[in-house]
C-alpha cells in the first residue's frame, strides 16, 4: 500500500538526516552525489531498472562529451553519475571505467572539477570499499 | 592485394593481442597494437595506418583526447577512426545508428566479424570521400 507522507513524517526527516549523515561522513565527493541521483524521487526505490536507465541515459551524454573532448561540469557530472549508478548496480568494472575517465579528464577542467582528482583516485584505489557503501545505501534508502 | 593498415589503440593488452590475431587471420590487413594511448599519435606518423580503431575510456589520455590530437595532425586527420567502448550498450548505440560525435562507435565486447565488417565498410566509405574525424572537428 502506498505510504502516504508529508514534510513532518518522521521517515522523510529520517531519511534526510540519512543522507546528511551520509554527507557529513564520506564528504562533498559522494554525499553531494549521491542526494541528487539517490534523492532524485524521494519515495521512490532504487531499482535495477530505474537504475540501468539513468545508466543508459548518462552514458550517452557522457560519451558524446568524452569525443568530443569536452571537460566542462556537464560533461564531468554525466560520468560521475555514470559511476555512482555502477556503484549502486554493484559494477566494479563500470565504477573503474568511469572513475578512469572522471580522473583523465577533471585534470584539463577548471573550477570546481579541477579538484576532484582525488576523490576519482580514492576510487580507483578503493573500488570495493566504494561500491560496498554505495549498496548499503542503495538497501536502506529502499527500506525507508 | 594490399593489406590495408591498421593502427588498434587499447590500454588492454589481451584484447589488443586477441584482435590482432583476428584481424590477421582475416589476411587483408597488417595490424599494430599500441597498449599506452598516449602514443597513439606517434605511433600513427610512424606506421600510417589506414584505418584506426580507438578504444574510449583510457588511463592517461582518453579516446576523446587522441581524437583531437589526430585532428589537429596535418598529416593524420584524413585517417579514419573505429571508436570501441564498454560504457554503452548496442541498444544505445542502435538508437544512434552506431554513431557518436560522428564517429563509427562499437560496443565492446565485440565478435570478431562485426569489427571487419565494419573496418571494411568505413574504409569503403574513406575511400568514397566519406567524412572523417576531422571534418567532424570543423578543420576542413
Amino acid at each position: 500500500m502506498q505510504k502516504n507522507l508529508d514534510s513532518s513524517d518522521p521517515q522523510i526527516f529520517l531519511k534526510d538526516a540519512y543522507a546528511e549523515g551520509v554527507t557529513l561522513k564520506l564528504g562533498d565527493f559522494l554525499g553531494a552525489v549521491l542526494r541528487p541521483v539517490v534523492m532524485f524521487e524521494s519515495r521512490g526505490k532504487l531499482d535495477s531498472p530505474r537504475l540501468h536507465e539513468l545508466l543508459a541515459s548518462n552514458s550517452s551524454v557522457a560519451l558524446e562529451a568524452i569525443l568530443t573532448n569536452r571537460t566542462d561540469g556537464a560533461a564531468l557530472l554525466a560520468i560521475r553519475v555514470c559511476m555512482i549508478c555502477c556503484a549502486l548496480l554493484g559494477e566494479e568494472v563500470g565504477v573503474r571505467r568511469w572513475a578512469t575517465e572522471g580522473a583523465t579528464r577533471c585534470q584539463a577542467g577548471d573550477g570546481v572539477w579541477a579538484r576532484s582528482l582525488p576523490e576519482w583516485n580514492w576510487v580507483l584505489e578503493n573500488p570495493a570499499r566504494y561500491i560496498r557503501h554505495a549498496v548499503a545505501i542503495k538497501h536502506s534508502f529502499n527500506q525507508l | 592485394m594490399n593489406k590495408k593498415r591498421i593502427l588498434i589503440v587499447d590500454d588492454e593488452p589481451s584484447f589488443t593481442t586477441l584482435t590482432r590475431m583476428n584481424l590477421e587471420r582475416a589476411n587483408r590487413f597488417e595490424v599494430w597494437a599500441e597498449n599506452q594511448s598516449s602514443a597513439c599519435v606517434a605511433q600513427a606518423r610512424i606506421f600510417q595506418p589506414d584505418l584506426i580503431v580507438l578504444d574510449v575510456v583510457m588511463p592517461g589520455q582518453d579516446g576523446g583526447s587522441v581524437l583531437a590530437e589526430l585532428a589537429a595532425d596535418e598529416t593524420l586527420r584524413k585517417i579514419p577512426v573505429i571508436l570501441l567502448t564498454a560504457t554503452v550498450t548496442d541498444k544505445i548505440l542502435q538508437g544512434r545508428q552506431g554513431v557518436f560525435a560522428g564517429h563509427p562507435v562499437l560496443a565492446k565486447p565485440i565478435e570478431p566479424a562485426k569489427l571487419i565488417r565494419q573496418i571494411e565498410e568505413t574504409l569503403k566509405q574513406a575511400a568514397n570521400g566519406g567524412a572523417t574525424h576531422a571534418k567532424k572537428f570543423g578543420l576542413f
